[in-house]
């Protein structure tokens, strides 16, 4: 069986157990994108994420904001995806 | 193991004991096939992802001409014809709902599994892909070849990528994956006999092939409970490969190239021009249902009334000539009514879908709604229900989290189907000052907007009370956006009408024939009086627009209560009036005699009865079509209570009345589709007693409540 790494949801923008982590997915800025480093989740949201593709490698975009703040869209493998920011929490991203 | 929230794999293939026979034939089928029975036929299903073109492409293949099969027990229903396109091979094909991964995520993807493993076992797959998000995309047809699938990947969208600058090498990719791949675009039928012939080719191989069982489900429970995050990886890990290996650079690319998408996201999504849109894409949406519907509506109203009346002058006067004139076929006539209405509210809708825009529509309203208790991809079963509630139920299946689903279920009644429009355009009229229609059309407006505030308040309410809601996810796709197929839209449209008729009206005339029985035995035996007129009335009286049947002068009505028509008398005795007359004690607050009672409990086969009813119960005299509205009117604003002179419909009567047909559930079939989409009869009866209890008091309470207040 895997190991299922279950942390608490990381605060936006925090950096947690070295450099190659990256930062939150909520903390990019309109237009910055990035690479994922991994997500955290319970195991059935994670499995979910990954297999929509994303995955730890791919390339992701913060495309916009909606009007109401959330959720927001992001650009990954060719497609556009709306996220919801807790959702956005689970997805850490080295720029 | 990784169970999905609510979806636990190893349940999501049922056993396949019963499956196989269709309840309604498939017709069409057997007709085009002419090679031996339908069974035998090779099954072809289209399966990917929802955006992918996969829908057009079961159109084109088809010819549009399909049925909805449907289950005995289940509302799962899937859409299956005769493979028009595929010359020398005669086939079926299936389209599913749109899948991801084979580990479905909500109730809609699970019906695509069910399918592939259970119900229907497809003997070649088709999977569409879009050659935008090849590696997404991929990743389902890999999961079908490892659980021995017959594949021919269809590559859609190619022309989209072209002008980006990129192309895909079909050949390489077919090579990589090792099944044949054929670029194709739906919307043109050039590459459709290509198709079929390599779907026959695979058919024919996998026929050859001994051993393995395609779509076994022993081998799916045990793939879906294995599923773990390092195989996803892999997987990814193997396409992105895949995805290099073929992409091909197409040495033009126009600078800028596929930036017009996320320009046009820019202004749909835009706080301010977005939100705007929104509102008046809604605004047009509502009020296309009334204007647009309401030439259409009369129109079958007229013709029914003119059947109905050629009936009763043609045929000799009789229980059973009446039966059918006002009971069967006037109960049809109350179910086509509303035809138009829902046409051009799933017409719309259905545009709106498959241009990409209700994604976005969804995106924008998931933040408000969950402040609710609800979730964004409730926006369409919400939308859904001011047409009908019972596709709209159907529609939440879409929607993962459970408990979400059921809120959103349960809240549908809210939204004012089209059935209560006769009933409000009748009772507004009445309460409409003379020469200022345009208070009516207000009103009109707040009545909806007033729906959907109590839905909000009690989706709010209700969550606000819940515990154990489980993980609330929204993750949805934006598809990019386009201009729909119009072939598509319309066999959409004409589907889902059908599903209308099929699911609500087979029970609203049944019911209408029921209840017209319940008011005319027993059959009275008059001495016939000679050039007495017989009462009838037309299936629903022409009242759709408050301003012209507030403006109409009041035209001299039936003589007072007292002198008999054969009907009258007949309904004053009838069964239907001693229930009235037994529950007059109930109605009495609401302010409604036992005559209005019975119109209520009318109302209960559907909601538009009501008015037929009342026209009914307190005695149109005259046949003629026009003018029923305001003769109703006008009868209404004299009528009293028997022996008083206190007059039945005030002010606050009438208010009351509204209140109750706004909140009550009075649609049996809506109670059946709520049973059937919540899982339990328990939701149903819950939902019933809760909304028609709550009208009740809420009635009550308004009328005596305005009448303490010195209104009339």
């Amino acid at each position: 069986m895997v190991k299922i790494i279950n942390r608490e949801p990381m605060a936006a923008g925090q950096d947690p157990s070295g450099p190659e982590e990256g930062v939150s997915l909520v903390s990019l800025k309109r237009g910055e994108g990035g690479t994922i480093s991994r997500v955290t989740a319970e195991p059935a949201m994670k499995l979910h994420l990954m297999e929509l593709g994303f995955v730890p490698g791919s390339a992701i975009t913060f495309l916009m904001p909606t009007p109401f703040g959330d959720p927001n869209i992001y650009a990954l493998r060719g497609t556009s995806i709306a996220l919801r920011k807790s959702e956005a929490e689970c997805i850490r991203v080295r720029i | 193991m990784h169970p999905r929230p609510d979806l636990n794999p190893a349940q999501a293939v049922p056993t396949a004991g019963g499956a196989g026979s269709a309840s309604t034939t498939d017709v069409s089928v057997n007709a085009a096939s002419g090679a031996g029975s339908s069974g035998s036929e090779p099954l072809v299903a289209l399966v990917g992802s929802a955006n992918s073109g996969k829908t057009t492409l079961f159109n084109l293949l088809t010819g549009s001409h399909y049925n909805t099969v449907n289950y005995p027990g289940a509302t799962v229903e899937f859409a299956i014809g005769p493979g028009k396109n595929f010359p020398g091979f005669p086939c079926r094909v299936m389209d599913t709902p749109g899948l991801t991964s084979l580990i479905p995520a909500s109730l809609d993807e699970k019906v695509t599994v069910d399918a592939l493993f259970a119900k229907h076992r497809p003997d070649v797959v088709v999977a569409v892909v879009d050659a935008n998000q090849l590696s997404r995309h991929l990743y389902l047809v890999k999961q079908l070849q490892d659980l021995g699938f017959n594949l021919v990947v269809a590559l859609t969208m190619s022309d989209l990528l072209q002008r980006k600058g990129r192309g895909i090498d079909a050949r390489k990719l077919s090579e990589l994956l090792e099944c044949p791949v054929i670029p194709i675009d739906p919307r043109n039928k050039d590459k459709a006999g290509e198709l079929g012939r390599l779907v026959e080719e695979r058919w024919l191989a996998g026929r050859a092939a001994t051993g393995r069982r395609m779509g076994d489900e022993a081998e799916y429970r045990s793939f879906a409970g294995g599923m773990t995050e390092d195989r996803v990886h892999g997987y990814y890990a193997a396409l992105d490969e895949i995805e290099r290996l073929v992409a091909v650079r197409e040495a033009d690319a126009p600078h800028g190239a596929g930036a017009g998408g996320a320009t046009a996201d820019r202004i749909l999504l835009h706080p301010v021009y977005g939100l705007a849109i929104f509102l008046a894409a809604m605004f047009v949406i509502f009020t296309s249902i009334f204007w647009m519907a309401a030439p259409f509506m009369d129109l079958i109203d007229g013709a029914f009334g003119w059947v109905i009346a050629a009936l009763k002058h043609g045929l000799p006067q009789s229980w059973i000539v009446d039966l059918i004139a006002d009971g069967a076929v006037g109960g049809v006539g109350t179910v086509m009514v509303f035809l138009p209405q829902i046409l051009i509210l799933f017409f719309a809708m259905g545009y709106l879908e498959d241009s990409g825009y209700l994604a976005r529509g969804a995106a924008l309203v998931d933040k408000p709604l969950s402040k609710i208790g609800l979730n964004g991809k409730s926006f369409v079963p919400l939308l859904s229900g001011y047409a009908c509630a019972i596709p709209a139920m159907m529609a939440a299946r879409t929607i993962p989290n459970r408990y979400e689903r059921n809120l959103t279920i349960f809240i549908i009644p809210l939204m004012s189907c089209s059935a209560r429009l006769p009933v409000y355009t009748l009772l507004l009229a009445f309460i409409t000052p003379h020469g200022k229609p345009w208070i009516g059309g207000l009103a009109l407006t707040g009545l909806y907007l007033a729906g959907l505030v109590l839905g909000a308040a009690v989706s709010t309410v209700i969550s606000k009370f819940s515990r154990n809601k489980g993980i609330s996810g929204f993750i949805l796709e934006l598809p990019a956006l386009r201009l729909p197929v119009l072939r598509v839209v319309v066999a959409s449209t004409y589907h889902k009408a059908e599903q209308y008729l099929r699911k609500a009206g087979l029970t609203i005339v049944c019911i209408s024939l029921g209840l017209w029985i319940l008011t005319h035995t027993p059959p009275v035996e008059m001495p016939s009086v000679a050039a007495a007129p017989i009462a009838s009335v037309a299936a629903v009286p022409p009242l759709r627009d408050p301003a012209r049947a507030a403006s109409a002068p009041a035209v001299a009505s039936a003589p007072a209560d007292g002198s008999g028509t054969r009907e009258y008398v007949t309904v004053s005795r009838s069964y239907a009036a001693r229930i009235g007359h037994f529950i007059e004690p109930i109605t009495r607050p609401m302010g409604l005699d036992w005559r209005g009672g019975v119109a209520m409990i009318s109302g209960f086969a559907a909601r538009e009865v009501f008015v037929s009813a009342m026209a009914l119960m307190y005695r149109i005299d005259e046949t003629k079509g026009d003018g029923l509205a305001d003769r109703l009117l006008s009868r209404m604003s004299e009528v009293t209570f028997e022996g008083t002179h206190e007059k039945v419909f005030t002010v606050s009567t009438v208010l009351g009345v509204i209140l109750f047909f706004m909140i009550a559930l009075q649609c049996f079939s809506t109670v059946a589709v709520a049973k059937a989409e919540s899982g339990g009869w328990k939701f149903a009866a819950v939902q019933l007693a809760v909304y028609t209890g709550a009208a009740y008091l809420l009635t009550v309470a308004l009328v005596q409540g305005l009448r303490a207040l010195g209104v009339e």
